[in-house]
């Protein structure tokens, strides 16, 4: 398939976050989005992100956001009743971003175009892009909670 | 009694979840962290019904299905996958799965697959 545009892709990262946490919140709790507008260079302290290719692009899509946000979104998957430590968080925040790149993935499908997925990454700390790969962020805020969502790319052309 | 078989703990605790809410209780569920221990517990004891992930370390699921029903085991067994395509349903079932549920899922697909 040809590659899209990384503003094309944050759209489809977007797409994908809503509805996968959509069906987790199910029954649960309403959940509220903002797109809220995007300055940021560097990347939240909490990041799971999986690789995707096929032959004519190759990024690394993910989410990052702070300790807080992390929690959230693993009691979402998990529940409120869970206690939660470091693994069990990082645990969940993979699933999460494996769940929504599996998402992606189908939609691609349904667009008639074949991708590979690698396994999940989950970093805390500090991500810094090197070697002319760019980080497209755009930032949501989910239930006071702010999430970016990301793609790791070599630059469009 | 349930199997529930997933390298993810968070995962695990997800699909137990969502049996409990289908009624299961939880003292009738048990759990190995990949398709290995998962054979091993499978072939050594009669379950009701399998939850396995797709992709695990040491022994896929698709792996383990293939392995129990070499051995004879025609306990039920629902495939539990982050990619529910087309393709990957048809490799499932062929294979010998009841069912294949993409993940996010809800306790009606436990329901379903359970064959409640």
């Amino acid at each position: 398939m040809k590659n899209k545009h990384p503003d094309e892709w944050l759209k489809m990262l977007q797409t994908a976050f809503q509805e996968v946490l959509n069906e987790f919140a199910r029954g649960v709790t309403n959940l509220d989005y903002q797109l809220e507008a995007c300055d940021d260079e560097s990347l939240h302290r909490h990041i799971a992100m999986v690789e995707m290719f096929a032959d004519d692009f190759q990024m690394h899509v993910g989410l990052a956001t702070e300790m807080s946000g992390a929690t959230f979104l693993s009691q979402l998957l998990l529940g409120d009743e869970d206690l939660l430590d470091e693994y069990l968080r990082a645990d969940a925040l993979g699933e999460m971003i494996n769940i929504i790149t599996g998402r992606i993935k189908r939609n691609l499908l349904d667009e008639g175009a074949g991708s590979d997925l690698g396994i999940p990454i989950v970093i805390e700390g500090r991500l810094i892009p090197i070697s002319r790969h760019e980080c497209h962020i755009s930032t949501m805020i989910l239930c006071n909670q702010k999430v970016q969502l990301f793609v790791l790319v070599k630059p469009y052309s | 009694m349930i199997l529930v078989v997933d390298d993810s703990k968070a995962m695990r605790m997800i699909v137990k979840r969502s049996l409990r809410a289908a009624g299961i209780e939880p003292d009738k569920i048990d759990e190995a962290e990949d398709g290995s221990e998962g054979f091993q517990k499978a072939t050594s004891q009669d379950y009701d019904c399998i939850f396995c992930d797709w992709n695990m370390p040491r022994m896929s699921g698709i792996e383990f299905l293939k392995a129990l029903r070499e051995s004879g085991k025609s306990t039920r067994f629902v495939m539990v996958t982050s990619i529910a395509t087309p393709d990957i349903k048809e490799t499932g079932i062929s294979a010998g799965a009841a069912a294949v549920i993409g993940k996010p899922f809800s306790p009606d697909d436990i329901k379903t697959a359970l064959g409640l």
